[in-house]
């Protein structure tokens, strides 16, 4: 088997006297969609924001490509090809949609003071292109009517899908999404998961973090279950929904 | 007609000098701004530009431009020295750092020998010519259209409306928030420069906290949605003392109460002035 | 000599102390930068200088009237401005900015009313008298400022810590909205921490215009400086640390005019200002807030 393309080993990330992860490890392969299960407060986001940047570890670390990232800036972490999506939608709500995916282009462009001021074909001739790229990306969220509109206006289902384009527009290898399905409706879910399944296609490899079983079941190759931030268990989901510390810390508490 | 505008002229020059150099510096708070910046310490920074400019003038006799241009970079390479440490706080935090630092300049001002202490520089040969500024102001709106299209001016939006998320966008957060607060330094020590030399004189005072909160007023009253707005709230607040002499010692009551109203019926600035009544209208046609 | 100085920062210290407690209490409850507080307190020298010359009053009836018209202004800055941005959830510098327009017209109005010049209590409204104790010679006005000042925040952290109505406000404090499900009347309590609030503004603002026995519409300006400085110093928001915060800051102005020079005064005080925002934002006492996820 070929390196992981992400590897999470010995992850510990303390908030004060709390532990929120606790020696975590975790690997990825390079096509797989892998899921993060756990109940709330598990500590599923936060290792999110450890692997994108946005908090530190305390200890252990984050590997893409063989690469360290721990410790790298976000957008250090993003240009290398990692991209994610936020639990509470993030968009640049006051922008326009097409904005909003523009943006996601940023490490994929590189306009800057001296464009704005003088280089204007150049300027324009990225432009045109990032532009393109935006309204495919967008046409393949299913939204590529919504480009002039402001991205806060639109409906909840299809703001998730936004955050999806705009994810997809800064190039990702690998694409955390986190709970893209929470708060949806069944036929929204239903629509979630084809285009998870499509992303893949494309060649994107995901870490998935999801409530719904069904969702994880269906689209996952591997599950890794955190309780208390501690992993009780990685591997095909059959195996782990059979596993019993499973089914007592997770599906124990769904059901009570 | 010719005497009567000379006559104009002579009267209100400044007072048409001072609705540019106001202009660009409503420009260099609203630049900041629009990235979800307050930063308040442009009235230091166009001291900075007035003093270094008009020394160079004075002491030197180099030519205008480099005078200018030395006090826009002067302003700017402070603004650069201190944009690391001061641009990790947020909000009012910012805010009262660098209004902290604009008294810091301030009191160097006073009591540096060189800048003339509580007195200032006097005699300070004027040089700004209207269609300097105009060709400034026109450079610059022409800058703020562009920036309005482009990736950077994007990214500065993206940064103001969700700073997190801008990040994971790969956005380099540190870097634009410095590179803006240099360039509004840097233009906030433009406007300095010209000011200098057109008044004649600097002095601490004009650069304090009065005048720092005086910019900030304008691109508030203004409104922050477009670049029109700073440049609108300049133009009302440099022309309301002057139609408000009559009212003698009072007359600050009206700018005073102008900005407090706009800033709790009108949030988004005069701007917003039309969509308010385009609002108002279609309720009354509904009824 | 030394002594003397100390005595000298203290004395300055504690009314620096008595403007920051207000400003910080603001910030406090109100989460709101309150600019027009300097401006509170420039009306609140003026009202009882008014009531000293014109009502021929003494300086303590003085000094009650204007704490008690200091107290009516903030409540109007609280109903006029602050209470519509609040109903309106605007952002937090709305309110600042909202402050500066009030601060503003505050400002010309005393211009208008009471002209630009600077005005004097008339001499000898506090007997000019010298005390020794111990090391110390002091003046009965520094005595009398050190009492005022001291009693006012005594009676303030009682008020806010043994009282219903302080643990009330220390409950909006922490949040509103638990406050409010809790039974206790949120507006109220802003209403009444505003009118503290512009009291202790007034009080500090006559105490100001007695020790420096200078009054200004312009006056405002400097003491808010001043205060923002201490209440950055002792940590947004922080009673205690503001009451430290003045005294500390009223000691090095005064050692730093007496050993360096006068000139720098107003640059070390600043020049601390602008260090400990970017060292330590949270002040010299406050401990750093909980990282929010």
């Amino acid at each position: 088997m070929s390196a992981p393309l992400l590897e999470v080993r010995g992850l510990t990330v303390r908030f004060g006297g709390l532990t929120a992860v606790a020696d975590l490890d975790l690997d990825v392969h390079e096509g797989e969609v892998v899921g993060l299960i756990g109940p709330n407060g598990a500590g599923k986001t936060t290792v999110f924001n450890v692997i994108s940047g946005l908090e530190p570890a305390t200890a252990g670390e984050v590997r893409f490509r063989g690469r360290r990232i721990s410790g790298l800036a976000p957008h250090r972490i993003t240009a290398l090809g990692v991209g994610r999506t936020f639990q509470n939608i993030r968009l640049f709500g006051a922008l326009s949609v097409l904005d909003n995916v523009l943006i996601g282009e940023h490490v994929r462009t590189s306009g800057g003071l001296l464009d704005v001021l003088v280089r204007v074909r150049r300027e324009r001739e990225e432009e045109r292109v990032a532009a393109a790229r935006a309204r495919e990306l967008l046409e393949f969220v299913g939204l590529g009517h919504r480009g002039p509109e402001r991205a806060g206006s639109l409906p909840f289902g299809e703001q998730r899908r936004l955050e999806l384009a705009r994810a997809l527009a800064t190039g990702p290898t690998l694409l955390l999404l986190d709970e893209p399905a929470a708060g949806a409706n069944p036929t929204e879910r239903a629509t979630l998961v084809s285009y998870i399944r499509r992303i893949r296609e494309r060649g994107v490899t995901i870490l998935l973090i999801e409530h719904d079983m069904k969702v994880v079941m269906g689209i996952c190759e591997r599950v890794a279950v955190l309780n208390f931030g501690r992993r009780i268990a990685f591997g095909p989901p059959e195996a782990v929904a059979a596993d019993r510390a499973v089914v007592e810390a997770y599906l124990g508490a769904e059901a009570s | 007609m010719v005497e009567w505008l000379a006559a104009f002229w002579q009267t209100y020059n400044t007072l048409v000098y001072l609705l540019f150099t106001h202009a660009i510096l409503a420009l260099s708070i609203y630049i900041t701004l629009n990235t979800g910046l307050l930063s308040v310490g442009n009235a230091a920074f166009a001291g900075i530009g007035a003093y270094t400019s008009a020394l160079l003038t004075m002491k030197l006799d180099l030519p205008f431009p480099v005078c200018l241009a030395a006090g826009s970079a002067a302003a700017g390479l402070v603004g650069l020295a201190i944009g690391l440490p001061v641009l990790r706080l947020s909000g009012v935090y910012l805010a009262l750092a660098t209004l902290a630092f604009g008294e810091v300049i301030r009191v160097v001002f006073l009591n540096l020998e060189v800048t003339g202490g509580a007195m200032g520089l006097n005699g300070i040969p004027p040089k700004t010519e209207l269609w300097h500024l105009v060709l400034v102001c026109a450079a610059l709106i022409y800058f703020f259209e562009r920036l309005r299209r482009s990736r950077l001016g994007r990214t500065l939006d993206a940064i103001r409306e969700d700073e997190v998320a801008a990040r994971v966008m790969g956005i380099d957060v540190v870097y634009y928030k410095n590179l803006v607060f240099v360039l509004g330094a840097m233009l906030a020590g433009l406007a300095g420069g010209f000011n200098a030399h057109f008044t004649f004189f600097v002095s601490p005072r004009e650069y304090g906290f009065g005048p720092a909160v005086d910019i900030l007023a304008f691109a508030v009253l203004g409104g922050t949605g477009s670049y029109w707005g700073p440049i609108l709230g300049s133009t009302i607040l440099t022309l309301l003392p002057e139609l408000l002499r009559f009212l003698a010692d009072f007359r600050g009551m009206v700018t005073g109460l102008v900005l407090f109203l706009v800033i709790v019926y009108l949030p988004n600035g005069l701007l917003e002035v039309p969509d308010v009544l385009r609002r108002a209208w279609r309720r009354g046609a509904k009824p | 000599m030394l002594a003397q100085q100390l005595a000298n920062g203290i004395a300055l210290g504690s009314v620096y102390a008595l403007f920051a407690l207000g400003f910080t209490l603001v910030f406090g409850v109100l989460e709101v930068i309150n600019l027009s507080q300097g401006a509170i307190a420039m009306f609140g020298a003026f009202f009882a200088l008014v009531a000293v010359t014109a009502l021929g009053t003494g300086i303590y009836t003085a000094m009650a009237l204007a704490v008690l018209g200091a107290a009516i202004l903030g409540v109007l800055i609280d109903r006029l401005a602050l209470a519509p941005l609040r109903a309106r959830k605007a952002p937090h510098l709305a309110p600042m900015i909202a402050t500066i327009g009030i601060t503003i017209f505050l400002t010309s109005l005393a211009q208008g009313l009471f002209g630009a010049q600077v005005s004097r209590f008339p001499i000898g409204l506090v007997p000019i008298r010298i005390f020794e104790v111990g090391p110390f010679q002091v003046t009965q006005l520094q005595l009398v400022i050190v009492a005022i000042a001291a009693g006012l925040m005594v009676a303030l952290l009682l008020l806010l810590n043994r009282t219903r109505l302080g643990t009330a406000i220390r409950a909006v404090a922490e949040s509103p909205r638990a406050a409010a499900l809790l039974g206790i009347d949120v507006e109220r309590i802003y209403l009444l921490t505003a009118a503290v609030t512009g009291a202790l503004g007034g009080a500090a603002g006559v105490l100001i215009g007695l020790s420096f026995n200078a009054i200004s519409p312009f006056m405002g300006e400097p003491i808010l400086l001043k205060g923002i400085t201490v209440v950055i110093l002792g940590g947004m928001g922080d009673p205690k640390g503001a009451m430290v915060g003045g005294v500390l800051l009223g000691l090095v102005e005064v050692l730093s005019v007496a050993y360096l020079s006068s000139d720098l005064r107003d640059a070390i005080a600043f020049g601390l200002l602008f260090l400990i925002l970017v060292v330590r934002p949270q002040g010299l006492f406050g401990r750093r807030q909980a990282r929010k996820a």
